[in-house]
């Protein structure tokens, strides 16, 4: 098998002849939108190529190429790709041992590990030999770059992407469209190009069903979902209120505060919009991997921080709201390194009813919480800087509100994940882990209720006892995955171990230092 | 006393405690598998931490809670009446229908599964992890569940005698209605290989159907439902003495000659007779195109009670449910030769809606104590 793909592969390159200058082809409309089959999901060729060169260098795009024009470039001309950067090899040790210099953009051209394919291809044999568990980044890597080359190789072959299920006669069709379109894109005729494609999305229509035409209706929103990078504009505005909010300690104007909230809401339309793009092109709701449920705590997170603004107009909520938005959909935007983000679902979580009810409505409480402890360190912070009493309180008792909403809904989410629990496996409870970490999140803000009326805890503990109520609420929405075991092991991501301990130990100092600063102060 | 046990310190520190307990359980399954974590930290009254610091586990705990929450609410009743406490008395009401749900099912559910291929049929569902020593004096074979499309679909009716293997351990004597043999257990394995070991040539005091000859002791899974439990038995019998092997993953039974009557010998996960026959018609699982992943799988299967039969089609959250059973589409299988089996889990459980109830109950009450309390914030200002 390793060396039929090597011969193939050396064989293509070797076929590709030779190279001529790019074609200048600059409408690639009709082009993005051809149907392809990728991960179980009919979806847009841009998509695909989007995922494609995120999956091969890390990025969306190659230069100032979009990745479609890229992938064409690959279909019609592959040649010409051979001397693009475009295979990321995080470890320079791995390149050395490939043979290559590593570089400092740490990318690398086809060409050059075509060169070393056949050390490349032993160190894949040596790393898929170790399980998985056991695998280092470093062997992961290797399989990783290892499938990439083949994956370009298979590409490169131009026919690649024309499905051999349909009947001969469409099939043959097809192939002649594909290559009026290659033809086209040599000679730089964009209009012949565009209405070969066109010709070739209309062909692969016939042969669909009724209920993948609808999937296909949705491509234009999909388009413009993914070049509009909603999230993008999000976190823009988000970190402008920021700025704003700290401008607005040198000037008393009003001004800085009407452009914070402006710049929260400005953020939260493109945020709520990319949202709602989501739902209607997976006809689902948003919240089935670890990615989409950044966006839709992030969602939560905004909103209650407009609605704590609404009541309390002192930054507050603002300052809420544009700290959570902007973290949590920074961090969602790593997760997008992943490739393509609208993923299907796997069985058990394939029943909208259940999934929109119990999924929702516990991450609806992560955020609840998550805003809680940020009012938490809010009121730390307030406290340690001297702020009068009344400000204190009055963050106090936004705190209580939204710990309290934190705990209804967290108790929701947790039940109806047992009922969810009970309907599909027979079980209400399980102590999963995924469970158990739903339910130490009721366990401890319930615990905090009642310390309070057993006046264990004022202000103070309150504050403290929100922020590690954060911290449990981290624990549970990716901790757990870390430690995979459990049903609901999805989105396991190494660097994720790491980031949340430094998380913790911050925490743990901060609240050390603020409340020994604030017991100093007698707020307690 | 009444209203020492009410203190609201007790609840604090029950919170605290449970909240430990599940961080801890959770830790540990990591190392001790999902069942050995969950009987030392949940199911257990007092466990050792570090060898031997005596901890409390989870069931003491919440009796603790439960006998609190009950204290509190007897002794503050009055506080209760007041309309702007409503919210925290249907809370805590729900929070005691909790308990009772939690108890009840803890006590009374039993978590079983078939395993079915396309045209197999059984009236016994099996024990995920539990294993049970079965004999009976009859034909010989396992009537009840047959591998032709021809499926006999009466209902049990051999009687069978069956012992729980936990327990067994070397020495132990199996206690036996028939006093004309004994049955002694020589060794006992939780975790098992068995292997066929023809070298050393047939030896005829050896007793075993599929010509095991030998058991090795395997480490035990963390994974409890991976395990293989086997064991070699004494059997005396007529003056003779024979050694019994039995091992989990055989499926026919050992007879084992005994004058005037035949036994019949097997290992086997714990058995339950079920009110119901059920027949696997047809199993389809669905992919999502072009992956391995699958999109849903379901099972169409023939129920018989007495003489009524009905076609029922199982699937991802669509359970059949009969009386107190619960038939899920739990997963599938397939094995060397490419036969597909469908596995469908059984649950007996007749509280199966109190936590339903209960979570409802809870939820409004926390909705509408958190909403008045806004409200009069709100008044206040």
């Amino acid at each position: 098998m390793k060396i039929k793909i090597f011969f193939s592969l050396s064989l293509s390159l070797f076929f590709f002849g030779t190279a001529f200058a790019r074609a200048d082809i600059k409408d690639f409309t009709n082009f993005k939108n051809i149907p392809v089959l990728d991960s179980g999901r009919l979806k847009p060729l841009d998509t695909f190529a989007r995922s494609l060169l995120t999956q091969f260098s890390g990025k969306d795009h190659y230069e100032k190429q979009e990745s479609s024009a890229w992938l064409a470039s690959l279909f019609f001309n592959p040649a010409s790709t051979l001397s693009d950067k475009i295979f990321l090899i995080n470890n320079p040790d791995i390149a050395v041992a490939l043979g290559i210099t590593p570089q400092q953009d740490r990318r690398y051209t086809p060409a050059q590990i075509q060169q070393s394919y056949r050390i490349l291809a032993q160190l894949q044999q040596a790393a898929v030999k170790i399980s998985e568990k056991d695998r280092s980044l470093a062997e992961n890597e290797i399989i990783r770059i290892f499938d990439n080359i083949n994956l370009y190789a298979d590409l490169s072959r131009s026919f690649a992407v024309i499905p051999y299920s349909l009947p001969n006669k469409q099939t043959r069709q097809l192939i002649t469209l594909w290559s009026n379109m290659a033809q086209s894109y040599k000679q730089g005729n964009d209009m012949a190009f565009n209405m070969a494609a066109h010709a070739y999305i209309n062909s692969i229509r016939d042969s669909l069903s009724k209920e993948d035409l609808k999937k296909v209706d949705k491509f234009p929103l999909e388009l413009f979902y993914q070049q509009s990078s909603p999230f993008t504009w999000a976190i823009m505005f988000y970190i402008f209120a920021f700025i704003f909010f700290v401008i607005s300690f040198t000037s008393s104007k009003a001004l800085w505060y009407n452009l914070g909230l402006f710049s929260v809401i400005a953020g939260f339309i493109p945020h709520v919009l990319g949202l709602a793009m989501r739902i209607i092109i997976m006809a689902r709701p948003p919240v089935s991997s670890l990615y989409e449920t950044f966006i839709f705590v992030g969602f939560i997170a905004v909103f209650l921080g407009l609605a704590i603004e609404y009541y309390n107009r002192q930054w507050l909520g603002i300052v809420t709201a544009a700290i959570s938005g902007a973290a949590l959909l920074f961090i969602a935007n790593k997760y997008s390194a992943e490739g393509d983000t609208l993923k299907v679902l796997i069985a058990v979580l394939n029943s909208n009813f259940w999934l929109a009810t119990h999924v929702t409505t516990i991450t609806m409480g992560y955020a609840a919480t998550c805003v809680g402890g940020l009012l938490g360190h809010i009121w730390l912070l307030q406290a340690v800087f001297g702020k009068d009493r009344q400000i204190l309180d009055k963050t106090y008792k936004t705190t209580l509100g939204i710990l309290g909403v934190a705990l209804t809904l967290t108790f929701l989410g947790t039940n109806l994940g047992g009922i969810w629990a009970d309907q599909s496996w027979g079980r209400f409870w399980g102590w999963d882990p995924k469970e158990n970490g739903a339910l130490m999140i009721v366990l401890w803000t319930a615990l905090l209720f009642h310390a309070k009326v057993a006046e264990l805890i004022g202000p103070l503990g309150l504050a403290v006892g929100a922020v590690i109520g954060m911290m449990v609420v981290m624990w549970a929405w990716f901790g757990v995955n870390l430690l995979s075991v459990g049903l609901h092991s999805y989105g396991f991501t190494s660097g994720v171990a790491t980031s949340l301990i430094i998380y913790a130990v911050f925490e743990i100092i901060f609240l050390l230092a603020a409340t020994f600063f604030v017991a100093r102060k007698k707020y307690v | 006393m009444i209203k020492l046990l009410s203190s609201p310190r007790i609840t604090v520190a029950c919170l605290f405690l449970l909240f430990i307990l599940t961080f801890w359980g959770t830790i540990a399954q990591v190392q001790q598998g999902l069942y050995a974590a969950q009987d030392r930290f949940f199911n257990s009254f007092f466990f050792l931490a570090a060898g031997f610091i005596p901890f409390p586990g989870a069931q003491l705990v919440l009796w603790v809670f439960f006998i609190n929450l009950i204290c509190m609410m007897v002794l503050t009743w009055k506080k209760y009446i007041q309309w702007e406490n409503a919210g925290l008395l249907i809370t805590h009401v729900g929070i005691i229908l909790y308990f009772i749900a939690a108890f009840m099912i803890f006590h009374v559910s039993q978590e079983s599964n078939v395993r079915l291929a396309q045209g197999e049929g059984t009236n016994v569902s099996s024990s995920y992890q539990d294993w049970e020593l079965a004999y009976w004096t009859d034909d010989g074979n396992d009537t009840y569940r047959t591998t032709s499309k021809e499926v006999r679909l009466k209902p049990f009716e051999r009687q069978v005698t069956a012992f729980d293997t936990k327990g067994f351990k070397p020495g132990f004597q199996i206690p036996f209605e028939d006093k004309n043999f004994t049955l002694t257990v020589t060794a006992f394995y939780l975790n098992s290989d068995a292997f066929n070991d023809t070298a050393a040539g047939k030896n005829p005091s050896t007793l075993n159907v599929s010509g095991i000859t030998l058991l090795t002791q395997k480490p035990v899974d963390k994974e409890r439902e991976q395990n293989v439990e086997g064991g070699v038995f004494d059997l005396k019998a007529d003056n003779k003495s024979y050694s019994l092997i039995l091992y989990g993953a055989e499926t026919q039974a050992t007879p084992v000659p005994v004058p005037g009557k035949n036994y019949y010998f097997i290992l086997r996960h714990k058995s339950f007779p079920l009110p119901f026959t059920i027949r696997l018609d047809h199993f389809k699982a669905e992919f999502h195109p072009g992956t391995d992943m699958a999109k849903s799988y379901e099972s169409l299967v023939t129920i018989t009670t007495g003489s009524l039969e009905r076609q029922v089609r199982i699937y991802m959250n669509n359970p059949l449910r009969y009386k107190d059973y619960t038939v899920y589409q739990a997963s599938y299988d397939t094995d060397s030769t490419g036969r597909q089996y469908s596995i469908l889990a059984v649950v007996k459980n007749f509280a199966r809606v109190l936590p339903y109830i209960a979570c409802f109950v809870v939820f409004f009450g926390l909705a509408l104590h958190f909403l008045i309390q806004a409200l009069m914030a709100k008044a206040k200002v």
